[in-house]
């Protein structure tokens, strides 16, 4: 019997082929951008995963000083301490290729006597595993360095080679002595194996002589990480726990694999919100199935009639149904896989960047697909497939087998109950606001997520009383004396059951659009008013590499030739360090506060900055974002425990300031007092102030000509930086343009899907149309009449939707995971802009539809039925 | 076999209500084969729904087989369709998805049991399209065939199960004379050789002509039925 249905179900697929595609489309668009989020979410992890295990080796224990640098005298401490068989000391920078524009190398200084034991690469001179004994050049000519190989493809470098780079000091040329091949072991007996290739590595990675690494890039005396294997037997916690006490109090003492955990946390609530943005649309996808599924019922009435009245029961009519969806949907969702990934393929380099500029240096070389993920999506699609279908397939299965067997019935059916719809979306909408309340005050955070999920759902139920209540309006007004007009009013009511789920679907993907829009709106001029208050100053310089996400520290003969340039009255030194505080990764910035005051208006929440700010820097005090503060929920007054390079010190939160660099948090310290708790006068950005005479441009082609024997920096006007923030605020963003296209392409194809199967079920109609007279234009213009019916209320409430989603992206989803301040502001011009898109749209959508129903047979039309 | 006492139907409600069936009893004895005839709306096709299971009754009593249809519940008229009762519709009622063959077996494969005398479903709907004459047409698609043959496999598929009770609505009321006379003859042929009680709905005097007995209907009651009267005759004697 099984076989039987399958045959049924895939002939009746096939005679009605364009709606089955539109339907297997809708779900497959919808999983194409779940997929594709999680794929680039899940690589961007991976990749992380294998460059911390190329880099970390076999080691299961390491003491990093998590950015900051510390004395190499601790790898003595380290190596002697019993139970440890073999360590190896690490000196790791990033640099950029001033040669190659956008290119950098992640270079690891190693010890390569110590480290042979710990490494999981391998030097390779050609085709062939190298003697171990050859990488002792290294130490022969400090200015030879080791690539990966699929970066020396790239980047067409080959053994021999030079290399410039970049360091504090000025341009080095380096010589390509070696490549790199990730991951091979090395076993005793030379031979290598390939157990744990890395693969997925950063190719950026790149390996030096240790001492040439200190001398070269002034890192002398100075150590990033050990790297150690514990003794047998011996357990790395307690190894640990014995070997913390005895080091400085920045340097933290751990097993490797929790820095990538530290990561996954760090990047996790940004792909969270992906991943969420994703799942609208296979809402959108959803409410296509039910439409198509609620659209089989009536069309296939009779069917049901006839197998009841052959003794089919109620349950297997619901079954036949679902398993039909079901084989749509999956055929949906192995559609959804391949176009997901090939989607993945073109959005990796946008969240690589992204994720780069916010949070960590990150290159993504290859796609990872989570066996996890793929049955996630199989899972969603399946679910949403049966969740969309089961109304309708229920409602198949209720059909009384007389009136099944006749024509007429269920047409009219389903909007009868406006009012329990009314009061579902009443409830929908308070349980929106209760769920948004329970997320801002209890937690967990993901909740948030249900009150924009409750929101869409009780909007999608306004659609069926909104309908009727705009067609018995037209209808009652007569304010129109267009007989087409007139007909196709009389329809849309007619076929509210149809056009209601339709509109539903618009209306949830141009919410989505409406609402991150405004969001992003609200939030970039949020960011516009922090940008005219904090940065004040005329020319801006850093090294080059900080456009690509690499803090390189500003040579101090830069700083001076800045410091002493002409017209410049003034000059912000600018630093900036990642710590840890209370297991989380926290930005901490630091500057000059009292000059601050006199040269920016830096706002303080509690009070003039004029006061708060040379009192900080006097007594010690730090200033914490607003995103720090609600974050980890530290306000003015607190006393909060910081590490710093020369111990723990307790510090008093004298007040918090807005700020759009960090959701991680930001802590900034007056300059004066980093230098002498960090220990560190290195800086990473210089801010100049022109005299009144002067304007940027002769202190920027002044600098641009004095620093270029240090390297490669950026040299920016007030202006040009704006310019380059936005850049940079806009490409954190173009991720979710590419859903927002998905889903408003979903309910296009929504929008021919229903106007087709409304050309069906009136074939009779447009038939007697036809016969009494009408041309196949009035008949095309009746069906575009109420495309643009369904649109007009489509983009009404959708608005509506999106401006409430627009508000609860803003104050309940960002204030649960990142606590930005965002001050409302509303995109009037789009807004208005948007309904005649929409309506364009639509029209345009409906043609094929209208185009059909105008040449569709009169004689049989009319004999029909 | 089939007996129905006080039969009472409407539908619509309040004042829009329309009385399908006022009080109809009738009484079908085991393979007879009688002809229900009357002005449109006068309730025949409902008495035939109510008697196959599609429908319920307001008021009155219907047994079938001794076996009171007018209680059963949904799941109870689910198996009543499947094992006592074949229908034949005037529109065919045939899945256009399925072929000749697939159609005839549908009964058994929903029903999921095997076909009475130990055959497969496959040589009973072999044999069932050798009796109507379209073996050749067993693997052919509805719109393949003409409408004297569509209703033919639509009467091998009612009697697919052998049913003891087959109801036929209107089933020649789109055909042409000579094929509506070679589905009837069918009908009774096949009837008569698997002892099925047949009651037919028809407008048509020539097909009512070839029952076993005429029943005649109008706004819902039952205006003559040589059956009542042979019983009142003989109840009198």
């Amino acid at each position: 019997m099984l076989r039987l249905f399958l045959v049924h179900s895939l002939r009746y697929f096939a005679r009605h082929s364009v709606q089955t595609l539109l339907n297997v489309l809708g779900v497959a668009l919808g999983i194409t951008v779940f997929i594709s989020i999680q794929i680039v979410n899940y690589s961007a992890i991976q990749s992380f995963r294998a460059s911390v295990d190329v880099v970390a080796g076999r080691a299961n224990l390491e003491l990093t000083g998590e950015g900051i640098r510390f004395d190499e005298t601790l790898y003595t401490m380290v190596r002697n301490h019993p139970d440890i068989a073999s360590a190896t000391p690490l000196v790791e920078v990033v640099v950029p290729l001033p040669d190659f524009r956008g290119e950098y190398l992640q270079v690891m200084g190693v010890d390569v006597f110590s480290n042979a034991p710990l490494r999981s690469y391998d030097f390779v001179g050609g085709q062939t595993v190298a003697d171990p004994s050859r990488a002792m050049t290294f130490l022969s000519d400090p200015n030879q360095i080791a690539l990966t190989e699929p970066l020396c493809r790239r980047l067409g470098l080959k053994l021999g080679d030079t290399l410039r780079v970049s360091t504090s000091k000025g341009p080095r040329m380096l010589k390509v002595a070696f490549l790199l091949k990730l991951g091979e072991d090395q076993r005793k007996d030379g031979k290598a194996r390939q157990n744990d290739i890395e693969a997925g590595a950063d190719e950026h990675l790149a390996v030096m002589d240790i001492a040439t690494v200190q001398e070269v890039f002034g890192f002398s005396g100075q150590l990033s990480r050990i790297l150690a294997i514990v003794r047998e037997g011996a357990s790395p916690e307690r190894v640990a726990a014995e070997l913390s006490p005895r080091t400085p109090a920045n340097v933290e003492v751990r097993q490797p694999d929790r820095r990538g955990q530290k990561i996954e946390r760090m990047v996790g609530a940004f792909q969270l919100n992906l991943t969420a943005l994703s799942l609208v649309s296979l809402l959108v996808g959803a409410f296509l199935i039910y439409n198509t599924v609620a659209t089989a019922v009536v069309r296939r009435r009779t069917e049901i009639g006839i197998l009841r009245a052959l003794g089919m029961t109620p349950s297997q009519v619901r079954l036949i149904f679902l398993a039909e969806s079901l084989l749509q949907g999956l055929i949906g969702v192995a559609l959804g896989i391949g176009l997901g990934i090939v989607l993945a393929g073109q959005l990796i380099g946008i969240v690589s960047k992204t994720i780069s500029m916010h949070y960590i240096l990150i290159s993504i070389q290859q796609l990872f697909i989570s066996p996890w993920s793929i049955v996630a999506a199989v899972g969603l699609g399946c679910l949403g497939v049966l969740i969309a279908a089961w109304y309708p397939a229920t409602e198949a299965s209720r059909v009384p087998i007389v009136q099944a067997l006749h024509t007429g019935y269920l047409r009219e059916k389903s909007l009868r109950h406006t009012r329990s719809w009314l009061l579902g979306g009443v409830a929908m909408l308070g349980l929106s606001v209760a769920v948004a309340q329970i997320a801002l005050r209890w937690g967990p955070a993901w909740l948030s997520f249900g009150s924009a999920l409750f929101l869409l759902l009780g909007v999608s139920f306004f659609v069926p009383p909104v309908c009727l209540a705009l067609s018995e309006l037209l209808r009652g007004q007569q304010v129109y004396k267009n007989m087409l007009l007139d007909i196709a009013v009389g329809h849309f009511g007619r076929s509210l059951h149809r056009n209601s789920i339709t509109i539903a679907a618009l209306v949830t993907a141009i919410s989505m659009v409406v609402g991150i829009s405004t969001m992003i709106f609200s939030f970039r001029k949020s960011v516009e008013n922090w940008l005219t208050q904090s940065i004040q100053a005329d020319v801006f310089l850093s090294p080059a590499s900080s456009l690509i996400g690499v803090r390189m520290p500003i040579p101090k003969e830069v700083v001076e030739i800045a410091q002493k340039a002409p017209g410049v009255v003034a000059a912000d030194l600018y630093r900036e360090i990642r710590i840890q505080y209370k297991q989380n990764t926290v930005k901490l910035a630091t500057f000059d506060f009292t000059q601050a005051t006199r040269l920016t208006s830096l706002t303080v929440n509690e009070g003039p900055s004029a006061e708060i700010l040379p009192l900080a820097a006097k007594e010690g005090h730090i200033l914490v974002s607003e995103s720090f503060s609600r974050r980890m929920k530290v306000k003015r007054g607190d006393i909060i425990p910081l590490l710093t390079t020369t111990g723990e010190r307790n510090l008093y939160v004298a007040g918090t300031f807005p700020d759009y660099t960090s959701e991680m948090g930001l802590i900034i310290v007056d300059l004066a007092k980093y230098r002498e708790w960090w220990r560190d006068d290195t800086v990473n950005s210089i801010a100049l102030y022109a005299d009144n005479d002067t304007s940027a441009q002769p202190i920027q082609d002044y600098l641009r000509e004095k620093v270029a024997p240090y390297g490669e920096f950026s040299i920016f006007s007030n202006m040009a930086l704006r310019f380059l923030v936005f850049r940079i605020f806009d490409q954190t963003f173009s991720v979710t343009y590419v859903l927002q296209t998905v889903g408003i392409v979903i309910s296009a194809l929504g929008i021919v899907l229903n106007l087709s199967i409304l050309v069906t079920e009136r074939r009779r109609e447009i038939g007697l149309l036809r016969a009494a007279g009408a041309s196949r234009k009035q008949v095309q213009a009746i069906i575009l009449w109420e495309a643009g019916m369904i649109a007009l209320v489509g983009a009404f409430l959708g608005i509506i939707a999106g401006l409430g989603l627009a508000a609860v992206l803003s104050y309940v989803i960002n204030m649960s995971y990142f606590g930005w301040t965002i001050t409302w502001a509303t995109p009037w011009p789009f807004l208005l802009w948007l309904p005649v898109w929409v309506i364009a749209a639509s029209i345009a959508a409906a043609y094929l539809p209208a185009r059909k129903a105008s040449k569709i047979n009169i004689a049989a039309a009319v004999k029909q039925e | 076999m089939i007996r129905i006492q006080n039969a009472t139907k409407s539908y619509g409600e309040g004042a829009s209500a329309v009385a399908a069936l006022r009080g109809v009893s009738l009484e079908v004895p085991a393979g007879q084969f009688i002809a229900l005839m009357g002005p449109s709306g006068c309730g025949k096709s409902t008495l035939l729904h109510i008697l196959g299971g599609l429908d319920t009754l307001e008021k009155g009593e219907v047994y079938l087989d001794q076996k009171p249809i007018h209680r059963m519940k949904e799941q109870e008229l689910t198996l009543l369709r499947r094992e006592k009762v074949g229908i034949v519709f005037q529109s065919f009622n045939l899945l256009p998805t399925l072929t000749v063959e697939e159609n005839v077996m549908l009964p058994g494969l929903l029903a999921g049991v095997s076909v009475p005398g130990g055959v497969t479903l496959k040589e009973r709907a072999a044999a069932l399209l050798e009796e109507v004459g379209l073996t050749k047409r067993s693997r052919h698609m509805l719109h393949q065939l003409s409408g004297g043959e569509t209703q033919r496999a639509a009467l091998a598929r009612a009697l697919l199960l052998k049913p003891p009770v087959l109801l036929a609505d209107e089933p020649t009321g789109n055909l042409d004379s000579e094929a509506s006379a070679n589905v009837v003859r069918i009908l009774r042929e096949l009837g008569r050789n698997n002892g099925t009680t047949i009651v037919m709905v028809t407008h048509s005097r020539e097909v009512a002509g070839m029952a076993d007995r005429l029943v005649q209907m109008r706004d819902g009651r039952v205006v003559d039925d040589p059956g009542t009267e042979c019983a009142e005759a003989a109840a009198a004697s």
